[in-house]
């Protein structure tokens, strides 16, 4: 049974179609990952599963409760990391998981426990009390996904969340959605580094003009391409969405 | 509670933001000091500029008298028309040669006022006073001359008899107690420039405090933090009060410490007038509040947001009469009473100039207005955003 699943989910902006018809299951515990070009409706579909946007029609059930009918349910059992860095830079990190804490629900001696364990997590225990406005951006987007751990989501949304990150950095965020899927928490990704997803996600959409055109493991999705001699994901990715850009 | 919360985060980050505190606390506390050295003295005393090429009893008198009603300041001929040329002054009364000798003989004794463009204000009071002073003098001089005529007329022997001394006791008892003059009687309370430019400058920085307020919040919603606070369950309801009371409570620190400023400097009000004053400065702050948070609903970006602050704080300062009278003029009022700050300034000056009572009803009416009409519509525009995720 999908822990998420979304079926013909729409969305558009002014008559402009972002998200349309998009059906979706991700299973517990799994890393699934979504990539597209720019544009594509990668961000709507977060915003629209994370209960940020209300869908024009369709519907999601994530844990059995629906974005529709049972927001608030829904937001106790999830946990968002925005693709910028959403939190105070005049505070310090751990002020700001205190304060998210406090928001996601948790009362003052759980948000503390959490700030410890959650900063601990991303590996920014010695830097609690500094602020973190004198972070690298590598270290901020850590807080960033702290802060989306302090409630302990079952569900996690992680859109783009390496972007502008050192190998260093990168790397040690890898390591800790692979303990927390490890551990039961289903993630659901986005990113525009294939390489990202091929070695991260368990499976893999691949998402244009709003619509999911292709998805599986990403061993999987290279065999789209059997005329190709060791294909990449890059390859299948470039194959199905074209060489057009997206953004001029 | 997480209203609470919220409100408690922006007031511990205002506290820990030195720009913020110099900007809030430091820089109202400064201004009001400058007003109080500018505006200290209760009493306008203007300062009379004079040259004397005569030196004579009538000149001596004349400068004597407009003394004790102006700040005289003596210069040499060349100086006097060197601070014209260059404005340093725009007014010099110039006492020609042969003053006194046509006062006495009671010809054309004329004096010369030299003035760039009008004049300014002050050189037009100077003139007035001047004129008065003139006026007395040339009465006097007339006066003495008839007393001489009678007496000669009469008889009086001038050696037997002090005609001039006895004419100047009388003419000083005239002076002393006139029979034909003007009587002042004060009505109300005694406006007081520096207490209104003191309100104007609180209203003027209540109104940025809580305008740049709705900047941070247009932050807030480009940044994400609103989407992830919405992901988290916060409402929007719960964002607008805590942004209302730490809004509040920020302006309520810095109309607090600015009031107190004006009893540790002994100027009028006393604590009833303080506490009042401080009441009025709630209702203000949420009048003000609701504005900021429209602009923090509505703006797209920080930069639009910010020019919309500025633009309307500093507009409504000044249309408002934060640093001038407004009143006197009929255009300038009229102007005035679109501006939110008039009717802080006119509540906040009414309460500590002791008018308190029907003086402010008419402002504190309007402050509730707006607050009650602003309100819900800049919730509206702040569940939209919120709608939209940010």
């Amino acid at each position: 049974m999908a822990f998420v699943s979304a079926s013909n989910l729409r969305k558009s902006y002014d008559g402009e179609p972002a998200v349309v018809d998009l059906d979706l299951d991700i299973f517990a515990g799994e890393i699934f990952g979504l990539l597209g070009p720019n544009g594509a409706g990668k961000t709507t579909t977060i915003k629209m599963l994370a209960t940020v946007l209300a869908p024009d029609s369709g519907d999601a059930e994530i844990g059995g409760y629906s974005i529709v009918s049972a927001p608030r349910e829904v937001r106790r059992i999830i946990g968002l990391c925005p693709q910028d860095i959403a939190l105070y830079e005049d505070m310090s990190a751990r002020e700001n998981l205190l304060f998210f804490g406090r928001m996601a629900g948790l009362n003052a001696r759980e948000a503390r426990t959490r700030a410890v364990e959650c900063l601990a997590t991303v590996n920014l225990d010695a830097r609690a009390d500094e602020r973190v406005h004198r972070f690298s951006g590598g270290m901020k987007r850590r807080v960033n996904l702290a802060i989306a751990l302090v409630n302990q989501p079952r569900l996690l949304f992680l859109d783009e969340p390496t972007v502008g990150v050192d190998p260093q950095s990168r790397a040690r965020i890898y390591d800790t959605i692979r303990a927390l899927a490890g551990e039961g928490t289903t993630v659901l990704y986005t990113t525009h580094y294939i390489e990202e997803a091929e070695n991260l996600c368990n499976r893999v959409a691949i998402i244009d003009g709003g619509q999911i055109i292709a998805q599986d493991t990403p061993r999987g999705l290279h065999t789209l391409l059997p005329d190709t001699e060791r294909p990449t994901l890059e390859d299948v990715f470039l194959h199905l969405t074209g060489r057009t850009l997206r953004d001029v | 509670m997480r209203a609470l919360i919220i409100a408690t985060r922006e007031i511990r980050a205002y506290f820990s933001d030195v720009a913020d505190l110099l900007f809030g606390l430091a820089l109202p506390v400064l201004l009001t000091l400058l007003i109080l050295a500018v505006f200290g003295t209760p009493d306008f005393y203007p300062t009379a500029h004079l040259v004397d090429m005569d030196s004579g009893e009538g000149a001596l008198a004349f400068r004597e008298r407009l003394g004790k009603r102006t700040e005289l300041q003596e210069l040499d001929p060349a100086e006097a028309n060197r601070l014209l040329e260059r404005s340093a002054v725009y007014h010099v009364l110039w006492i020609p040669a042969g003053f006194s000798d046509s006062l006495e003989a009671g010809e054309d004794a004329r004096l010369r006022i030299l003035q760039r463009g009008s004049g300014s204000v002050e050189g037009q009071v100077v003139t007035a006073i001047a004129h008065a002073v003139l006026s007395e003098l040339a009465i006097e001089a007339d006066a003495r001359r008839r007393v001489h005529r009678f007496a000669d007329a009469l008889g009086v022997d001038d050696n037997t008899v002090d005609i001039d001394a006895r004419t100047d006791a009388f003419l000083a008892r005239e002076s002393s107690a006139p029979l034909v003059g003007v009587a002042t009687e004060t009505v109300g309370a005694q406006p007081d420039m520096a207490l209104r430019t003191v309100a104007g400058v609180l209203g003027m920085f209540l109104l940025f405090t809580v305008t740049l307020g709705g900047v941070a919040t247009v932050e807030e919603r480009r940044s994400g933090v609103v989407q992830r606070l919405k992901t988290m369950g916060v409402g929007a309801s719960d964002f607008f009060v805590g942004k209302l009371v730490s809004g509040a409570f920020k302006g309520i620190l810095q109309a607090g410490i600015m009031l107190a400023l004006l009893s540790l400097l002994d100027v009028p009000p006393e604590l009833p007038r303080l506490l009042g004053a401080l009441a009025f400065a709630v209702l203000a702050l949420l009048a003000f509040g609701s504005f900021g948070l429209l602009l923090g609903g509505l703006a797209r970006t920080r930069e639009q947001a910010l020019w919309a602050a500025i633009l309307f704080t500093m507009i409504s300062a000044v249309s408002g009469g934060t640093f001038f009278e407004v009143g006197a003029n009929p255009t300038t009022a009229a102007i005035a009473r679109a501006s939110p700050v008039y009717y802080a300034i006119e509540g906040l000056g009414g309460i500590l100039e002791g008018g308190g009572g029907l003086a402010i009803v008419g402002p504190l009416t309007v402050l509730f207005a707006i607050t009650l009409i602003l309100g819900p519509i800049a919730l509206v525009c702040l569940r939209r955003a919120w709608e939209r995720g940010s």
